[in-house]
């Protein structure tokens, strides 16, 4: 397990009084300042099924990635952080204190859920003004165009929350999460279901946020789309901290394995044809909807020539993107590791 | 402010839900058994009518069965519809009480269930008495003031079940028929912890009618007392819960 510490980013968050300070060798990503999310030992279990188990690490001011395949535990993770769900063992302090039965606590925090919902029959702009007079901003509507600003949705904010598409559902929540300025905000897979236009702009919201001084937590399961925000990760495999650290030392040891990516295009067997016998190519096949399963073991490079190829063989890409097993296979290899 | 802003959120919740429209036709359903007394074959006398629409109508009908119907769809989808489709948290991640949570949700209950519930009642009450208008008089005030106390009752209770249970609708639809319309019926020891016969007490002293009558008629303090007692334990109970409860 490696864990490192980042240059310092501005302004950092300073805990309140009774900050607790976890044991030596745990990973921790407070530039070197107090911690503003400490999870100690930290386990929450249903039954005999064991979500998350005896995880701990300490994250100061930036953007922190939290990386893991689906079913992880990053969600149960998140949610023990935010104060929804009460860890079965262990302690969760947010600004040195504990955030469940202290409401006065959300003043700082802003959670952008996974959950799908939004109440459908407000507009984007009703959602983002409740969220606001929840938090008893004394200046609503300027809270509320500032945060609409923020996430690029003046032109659809008045159309209501049930016809937007699941992006636009993403960027909505995030401004209601916004929309008090908190300076601790935690963000389940926010990128889920965005464009790529939507997910630049998304992207680069994460890393100003994070450059003005605010802790930023944010779950993924895709590794390229996290390093693209975060400059530190935990990586969380079965419930257990599979790796802490820089991001790019991790993405080092991640790229030692090989990936399965799926590709979907508009002639596969022209590509596939382009595809074989590059030497970042390992093997290719189809699946049963004729989508190409390209084995690399350079999967940055691989995303890069993939576009290059199909343009040069005049074919269309609709998807690129490593497939769930194989993402599971690379996060478990970590943890063999 | 909170408190307003999510009471509005529910009033909404509840007007664009299929829901209300339910609520609509339990609270006006009375009204065809209002019409049954003027196609029976003869003129029924005062007495009678006052009987059918008292005894029958209201304490044998509403108040054991229909009131509490109408008022468990609203108060179980007040927060166990927020539960279920995981937009609670939109409510909880905030800097704001959670008894102020609860109570905004239970003034929405109100705010929709009372005036249904009442109209429905008076719509009732002009059809039996058509044409006696004056006679029946009497009878309208302690009806509507019944089910004000049934609402209060029924909706604390209901609301409170739906912080425990998922289908907090089918447990209240097998309680109001096993509980409230049966056992409470025919257990006199039951009686006294059914909303039920407090509903009934307070039409039964406020008109003050001998044709019409209750077993173990309860004193209007006492029900009063009563009432409020229900509201505020189950009140900070759904308080507590809401503190206390994991929202997946």
């Amino acid at each position: 397990m490696q864990t490192q510490t980042q240059s310092p980013p501005t302004a950092p968050v300073v805990p309140e009084a009774g900050a607790h300070t976890l044991p030596d060798g745990v990973p921790s990503f407070t530039s070197g300042g107090p911690a503003t999310i400490e999870l100690d030992k930290v386990s929450k279990w249903y039954g005999d099924l064991v979500a998350v188990s005896e995880v701990s690490f300490a994250i100061g001011a930036g953007v922190t990635g939290l990386l893991g395949p689906n079913g992880a535990g990053k969600s149960t993770t998140l949610k023990m952080m935010a104060g929804l769900l009460a860890p079965s063992a262990g302690t969760i302090r947010i600004a040195g204190e504990s955030v469940r039965g202290k409401p006065a606590v959300y003043r700082r925090f802003g959670l952008v859920s996974e959950t799908e919902l939004i109440y459908p029959f407000l507009s984007g702009r009703e959602f983002v003004t409740l969220n606001a007079q929840l938090q008893k901003l004394p200046n609503v509507r300027e809270a509320v165009e500032r945060a609409i600003d923020l996430v690029d949705m003046q032109s659809a904010a008045d159309r209501k929350v049930g016809g937007y598409s699941k992006g636009m559902r993403q960027r909505i929540k995030v401004a209601g999460a916004l929309v008090h300025d908190p300076d601790i905000i935690l963000m389940d897979e926010p990128l889920n279901g965005t464009d790529p236009v939507q997910r630049a702009q998304l992207i680069r919201l994460i890393r100003d946020l994070g450059a003005s001084g605010k802790t930023v937590v944010v779950s993924s399961h895709v590794l390229v789309e996290v390093e693209r925000f975060a400059q530190n990760i935990i990586v969380i495999v079965n419930g257990k901290l599979a790796a802490a650290g820089d991001f790019r030392a991790i993405r080092e040891r991640i790229d030692q394995h090989d990936h399965e990516v799926r590709i979907r295009a508009s002639d596969p067997r022209r590509l596939a044809a382009t595809l074989i016998g590059q030497p970042l190519v390992r093997s290719i096949a189809f699946d049963a909807h004729d989508r190409i399963l390209a084995q690399t073991n350079d999967v940055r490079a691989f995303y890069r020539f993939v576009p290059a190829a199909a343009q040069r063989a005049g074919v269309r890409l609709y998807e690129v993107q490593a497939t769930d097993e194989s993402l599971t296979s690379v996060f478990s290899y970590l943890v063999e590791r | 402010m909170p408190l307003l802003a999510i009471t509005r959120l529910t009033l909404r919740q509840f007007l664009r839900s299929k829901s209300l429209l339910v609520v609509v036709a339990i609270g006006f359903f009375p009204v065809i058994f209002a019409i049954l007394p003027h196609f029976a074959g003869q003129e029924l006398t005062l007495r009678d009518l006052r009987r059918v629409l008292g005894n029958v109508i209201y304490l044998g009908l509403f108040a054991g069965t229909l009131l509490p119907l109408a008022t468990l769809v609203l108060s179980t989808s007040a927060l166990g519809d927020e539960i279920e489709d995981k937009t609670l948290q939109y409510l909880t991640l905030k800097p704001i009480a959670r008894l102020q949570i609860v109570f905004a949700k239970f003034l929405a209950i109100l705010i929709v269930t009372i005036p249904i519930i009442l109209a429905g009642l008076v719509v009732t009450w002009a059809v039996a008495s058509w044409g006696r208008l004056d006679d029946m008089r009497d009878m309208l005030p302690p009806m509507l003031a019944g089910a004000v106390v049934g609402v209060l009752g029924f909706g604390a209770i209901f609301m409170l079940v739906s912080l425990f249970i998922q289908r907090a609708l089918l447990v209240g639809i097998f309680y109001v028929f096993i509980w409230e319309t049966a056992l409470s019926r025919y257990l006199p020891g039951i009686r006294s912890f059914s909303i039920r016969h407090y509903t009934q007490s307070t039409f039964v002293r406020l008109l003050d009618d001998r044709a019409i009558r209750l077993d173990g008629v309860a004193a209007l303090p006492t029900i009063w007392i009563t009432i409020a007692v229900i509201v505020v334990v189950c009140l900070a109970l759904a308080t507590w819960r809401l503190r206390s409860m994991n929202l997946e």
